[in-house]
């Protein structure tokens, strides 16, 4: 059963263009220049029930203001949107009940109080029965390793522990649709193993949906088999994260150690060096010739060792957003 | 019926929390408080003793004694007192979250978003402030001979029941003006000073302006309404009109309200 639908969403913004400077300023006072931003441009996707979904783009491609139509946030300009049979932006409060959204940047629990009051205003708020409260709160600071902290004022916590508190502060009413905004942001290595852990684990054990959008793909290897890629507002990619490698990348990378100097210029009738530094080289290779490659490497050069790997799936992304050939 | 009653002790559960946060919250910041009781009070004193000079020259102003302005300056502080403690400031920090993009986090909750927009925080810090309103009224009562029946007084407590509504609505209605504008503040400050003008007597001002203030901007409800009709200054059928506008500020802050969110952009994450 799909739990989210859109169909040729859109979501335009119309932006007040100023001029720098105070004389920008000035003139903006009388005449105004107007311009329409793109923000969402005709998308569609589905989500089943339960699927945990990587959502990547880069830095204004739209992913926020998608998940923000998603819940509700915005009005979307024209298109369709439906949320467990709901359409979000009416704003019912079953559906509310029924979702979460989670923005790394932006804090909801009480600034200057423990992150406790925040969990029982919430209580309240989602008229959660309090043995269901006390269960899963039990469950989910457990799960976190925060039980300590909980009546720790808010602003004295650490972006790790506050994160980890706004999860449970998230997840208190057991949403079925959970929308994750770079929940992993400015944390530390540590710190994002066990996020990534419990998302994980959390999507496993209550079966629930979530969208995911990071900008670490460690994040998004490590959760989401299925990944959205949106650039400029429209989807570019939508498909199983394996399935990056062979629609972007039409070449693999050899990797060489050489035992004995070599002519570069010979080697680059092999393929594109991306690097040369004796013993090492790296060879870029067109994906259908690389064995045939590999084995004139073999034959023609002083080979120590070889390597024929797939393009790193964070090179293939950074590539396709900036516009570059793939490696 | 019954559900009508669950969800008055639904919403009465929930502003106790938020009651008890606020509590909490003052608890924390004590010189804050402190010092907020401290400034309400020279606001007070500065006033007192304007009017003071102004009627050494005078013994009325526009039909109106030294005492019965005192008595206007209670009520408008009263009136005002409630304002602050309960929704302006709550109002003030709606504008801003909407600037910065925190009014996400209300718009995702579900109960009514209007109600935790005005009322997720009481001022106690001005609690102190009740004092001097208290002095200023008591004083200024015990100074003026106030002819009033059983009738007179209900009629007065309803005014000024509908002074706390009309000032909320209108508070609320400028506060919305942030949804399409996004940035309201000054809508907001230019009301405030606006307010100003309930510290007066309205006969001071002329006739237009006076229409104005009682039907267009209908700041002359807030005190000077509830004020006049116990001094017998102004026909009872005001408390009436004062109905009214309530109503009609509901249905005007509704609509804005409505068709605000409509166009609520949010703002970058």
């Amino acid at each position: 059963m799909q739990a989210i639908e859109i169909k040729n969403l859109k979501k335009y913004y119309r932006v007040h263009k100023k001029e720098p400077g105070l004389s920008g300023s000035i003139k903006s006072l009388f005449k105004r220049k107007y311009e329409d931003v793109k923000a969402v441009d005709n998308i569609s996707f589905q989500i089943e029930e339960g699927e945990l979904v990587g959502f990547i783009g880069p830095n204004g491609a739209g992913k926020t203001t998608t998940l923000k139509c998603l819940s509700g946030l915005l009005y979307p300009t024209s298109g369709f949107v439906s949320v467990l049979g709901y359409t979000p932006y009416d704003r019912k409060k079953e559906f509310l009940k029924q979702i979460s959204l989670v923005m790394g940047q932006k804090n909801q629990l009480w600034w200057d109080l423990p992150a406790m009051e925040t969990f029982i205003l919430n209580r309240e708020i989602y008229e959660i029965p309090k043995m269901q409260f006390e269960k899963t709160l039990e469950e989910l600071t457990a799960l976190l390793e925060v039980k300590d902290i909980l009546k720790v004022q808010v602003r004295k916590l650490s972006l790790g522990q506050r994160m980890k508190c706004e999860l449970i502060a998230a997840l208190l009413h057991s949403p079925k649709v959970l929308f994750l905004d770079e929940p992993t942001i400015g944390l530390d290595v540590v710190s994002q193993k066990k996020m990534r852990d419990f998302i994980r684990d959390y999507n496993q054990k209550k079966k629930s949906t979530i969208i995911l959008t990071s900008h670490y793909m460690g994040d998004v290897k490590e959760l989401c088999q299925r990944v959205i890629i949106i650039d400029k507002g429209r989807v570019i990619f939508d498909g199983q994260l394996s399935e990056i490698t062979r629609k972007f990348a039409d070449h693999k990378i050899i990797s060489v150690v050489f035992s004995k100097e070599i002519d570069p210029k010979k080697l680059a009738e092999i393929g594109e060096v991306k690097d040369y530094h004796f013993p090492k080289a790296v060879i870029s290779v067109k994906r259908e010739v690389a064995s045939v490659s590999a084995s004139e490497l073999l034959q023609d050069f002083p080979v120590a060792d070889l390597n024929i790997e797939e393009v790193a799936i964070e090179d293939i992304i950074r590539e396709v957003f900036t516009g570059k050939d793939v490696l | 019926m019954r559900r009508l009653v669950n969800k008055i002790v639904r919403y009465l559960r929930l502003y106790f929390y938020l009651v008890k946060f606020s509590v909490m919250s003052v608890i924390i910041y004590r010189l804050n408080s402190l010092l907020m009781g401290v400034t309400s009070i020279i606001w007070m004193l500065t006033m007192i003793v304007f009017a003071s000079v102004v009627f050494k020259g005078v013994d009325q102003i526009a039909g109106w004694t030294f005492w019965e302005i005192m008595l206007l300056l209670g009520i408008h502080e009263l009136i005002f007192l409630g304002t602050w403690m309960f929704f302006a400031q709550n109002l003030g920090k709606f504008i801003y979250d909407v600037r910065q993009g925190s009014f996400d986090k209300t718009l995702l909750k579900p109960v009514n978003q209007r109600f935790l927009v005005s009322f997720n925080s009481i001022d106690f810090t001005l609690l102190g402030s009740l004092v001097n309103v208290v002095v200023v009224l008591s004083v200024s009562l015990t100074h003026l001979t106030i002819n009033i029946d059983l009738l007179g007084i209900i009629t007065f407590f309803i005014s000024l029941i509908c002074a706390y509504f009309i000032v909320y609505f209108v508070y609320f209605c400028v506060s919305s003006l942030s949804l399409f504008f996004v940035n309201a503040e000054t809508f907001s400050d230019w009301l405030l000073e606006m307010t100003d003008f309930d510290r007066y007597p309205a006969e001071i001002y002329g006739e237009i302006f006076r229409t104005f203030l009682f039907f267009v901007l209908p700041i002359l409800f807030f005190a000077y309404v509830p004020t006049a009709i116990l001094l017998n200054k102004l026909p009872r059928y005001y408390a009436g009109i004062g109905v009214l506008m309530v109503i009609w500020l509901y249905i005007i802050s509704t609509i804005l309200w409505k068709s605000g969110l409509k166009k609520y952009q949010s703002a970058s994450s």
